[in-house]
């Protein structure tokens, strides 16, 4: 893509005999907040490293603001701010002066108390690093991926462990930047944090990307149907359960069920019948609207989460 | 430049605050000297307790016992007198390291010339301090002999040492445990904290600015020399208020070894560091040469009283020249080395851990 921030072409990465990334490709727009979206292992953050300059790729080409790494390493490291995953913080600095530290590796920064409060980590400028909670750990994290005022931010799982309360925190901070028109890529195994935050989202699964779109392009492509989801108790009448009324697909995993329909009342229905000729057992049944979750796991047959 | 001089004072931060590293770096060095310079001070010299017991009571025997240290002996030699029960109590004790018995006729043989056999108890578990001493009282006694024969002292033996200050314990003990402290700063004031940061992701994290090595290695290296002039400074100020040890050499060039002591061992922790994949591993190895260095380079144990086969290590140690160069400039006490070759092989030792330090370095 011409003018793209990133631009990923059949890259490839293995690890011994483990292949990481197989043949990825994809493009991210300036301005753009770009998900790669996977379970662990999927091959994200080798892909996010191999872009860092961290690793270097088996083969394929990477093309960063413009620029190769190797030829202009020091000026991509230069405009691009990065939140590893567990970022390493020296425990016996305060936030206040790693921050600046940070600020005075670059050879241009925004000032310190600014990008404190872009986390909003004010009330704990003071306090040393080691003493931070989860949630304010990774803030500060994202806080050194900010102190450059970078054209590219990637976030390698920034959410990974915390809290709902703390990652509603740095879902704020990164609305943030896509109102200051950074171009972000950001790694989760989260599908609602992929649905909230993303223009576009890249689907991986054992290195390569399955499908890439707009979070409700990708919804819209393989569903229009509700889900209805259950544990089945006992052996399931699949054939029973696909021919039922407005059924469209049927998943199965161990005794976890997913129907898709576009018919709910007459499903339902069809449902409880069963049920009550004893040819079905069931509980925890929950119907909603169908999501990136099912997206992955049509494409995959997996949860992304197991 | 300001990303150096911004990782040097974080570095010196992150330094004073880890209260282990200022114990272990600064504070045990200096500890350790003054401990054995409290051990073993006194003025390096040795005196002889002399137990005195009286069985006699007449005045005779009193005036001997006032005469009985030779004139020049009574900085060595120190008598008391007790019963023959205390005194055997007190020698088993080691409160006195020998005891003579005035035998009851003695008053009447001093009066009349008669001859009298005095007795010495000792203590044979004390095989040093009896020979010594033995030979002592053997003298005093034919001293008394002579005076009481009535005989002139032809002959008197008047000492002189070739050094002007003999040499101490602590004389050796300050400018060695100086060394040990140069080589714990490249071990634990390096290596470790290096591992550390490597495998907490520090370095990694590092790693992606723009920050170049040769910055972040300057501003760490710079601020362990200035370290290692702290430390030889704590040294100094410790040696010259407590044991009279200072720098009786040149003070510019002893400045030049510390500099150069301090860049030689914090190069070797790089080294080490490199070549430790885990924190586990570099302890294991950081033993392996501290055990070696501490006892064989010649600040805590000299080394002409190493066992033979153990020399030739200590003459490929760089800790060895170290000393040298720092014994020779503190204490001006006779070398191993002429200086020159001290800061030869130390400079050799340097161009080396530094190429295979840069060479074995690992963001992560």
């Amino acid at each position: 893509m011409e003018g793209a921030a990133v631009d990923v072409q059949n890259l490839r990465k293995r690890y011994g005999d483990v292949v990481a990334v197989d043949g990825a490709s994809f493009s991210i727009g300036a301005g753009e907040v770009f998900g790669l979206l996977g379970p662990n292992g999927a091959g994200k953050t080798t892909t996010v490293e191999c872009i860092l300059g961290l690793r270097e790729p088996d083969s394929g080409h990477i093309r960063v603001l413009g620029m190769a790494h190797g030829v202009d390493s020091r000026q991509i490291k230069a405009r691009i701010g990065a939140q590893l995953q567990d970022t390493g913080l020296s425990p016996n600095l305060t936030v206040h002066e790693l921050v600046e530290l940070f600020g005075r590796l670059f050879p241009r920064a925004l000032p310190t108390d600014e990008v404190i409060a872009l986390v909003s980590l004010e009330e704990k400028a003071r306090a040393r690093t080691a003493a931070l909670s989860g949630g304010q750990r990774q803030r500060l994290a994202v806080a050194l991926a900010l102190v450059n005022d970078p054209d590219l931010v990637l976030l390698d799982e920034p959410t990974a462990g915390l809290d709902p309360q703390a990652r509603h925190a740095l879902w704020d901070v990164i609305r943030c930047l896509r109102g200051a028109n950074k171009t972000v890529l950001l790694t989760t195994h989260y599908m609602e944090e992929a649905e909230q935050l993303c223009d576009r989202v890249a689907v991986m699964d054992h290195g390569g990307i399955i499908a890439l779109d707009t979070p409700e392009a990708l919804i819209n492509q393989n569903f229009r149907d509700t889900a209805i989801e259950f544990v089945a108790l006992g052996e399931p009448p699949r054939q029973q359960l696909a021919a039922l009324a407005g059924v469209t697909t049927t998943l199965l995993e161990n005794s976890h069920l997913t129907l898709y329909s576009n018919d709910i009342p007459r499903t339902m229905a069809g449902l409880f019948e069963l049920s009550t000729a004893g040819v079905l057992a069931f509980k925890d049944m929950t119907v909603r609207q169908a999501s990136l979750e099912d997206v992955f796991l049509k494409l995959t047959g997996r949860r992304i989460r197991a | 430049m300001k990303e150096i001089v911004a990782l040097f004072v974080v570095n010196a931060k992150e330094f004073l605050r880890d209260r282990m590293s200022v114990i272990l770096v600064l504070l045990m060095p200096v500890a350790f000297a003054s401990f054995f310079g409290m051990i073993f001070s006194g003025e390096g010299s040795w005196r002889l307790e002399l137990g005195v017991v009286n069985a006699d009571d007449g005045s005779a025997s009193e005036q001997f016992i006032q005469n009985l240290v030779t004139p020049g002996l009574e900085d060595v030699v120190r008598v008391k007198t007790a019963s023959r029960a205390e005194m055997e109590a007190a020698l088993e004790a080691g409160d006195v390291d020998l005891v003579l018995i005035l035998p009851e006729d003695i008053g009447a043989a001093l009066e009349m010339g008669k001859p009298a056999v005095l007795e010495a108890l000792t203590d044979a578990s004390r095989p040093e301090s009896v020979g010594t001493g033995l030979s002592l009282v053997q003298n005093m006694i034919s001293d008394a002999n002579l005076a009481l024969s009535g005989s002139p002292r032809l002959l008197t033996l008047e000492t002189h040492t070739v050094q002007t200050e003999t040499l101490r314990m602590i004389d050796t003990q300050m400018p060695g445990m100086l060394g040990v402290a140069m080589l714990w700063l490249g071990l634990f004031g390096t290596a470790i904290p290096v591992v550390q940061q490597r495998t907490t992701h520090v370095l990694r994290r590092l790693s992606v600015t723009p920050l170049r090595p040769s910055a972040l290695l300057a501003a760490h290296i710079s601020w362990r020399v200035v370290l290692g002039l702290v430390q030889a400074g704590v040294f100094l100020l410790v040696g010259s208020l407590a044991f009279g040890v200072g720098v009786q050499g040149n003070v510019w060039l002893f400045t030049g070894a510390v500099v150069l002591g301090a860049l030689v061992f914090v190069s070797l922790g790089y080294v080490l560091a490199g070549l430790a994949p885990t924190q586990e591993s570099l302890m294991a190895i950081t033993q392996l040469v501290n055990l070696p260095m501490m006892l064989l380079s010649g600040g805590l144990f000299a080394i002409e009283l190493l066992p033979g086969f153990l020399k030739p290590v200590s003459s490929i140690l760089p800790l060895t020249y170290l000393t040298d160069a720092f014994v020779q400039l503190m204490v001006g006490a006779p070398a191993l080395h002429p200086l020159w070759l001290d800061f030869t092989v130390l400079g050799g030792c340097l161009a080396l851990f530094l190429a295979l330090g840069v060479k074995f370095w690992r963001w992560e």
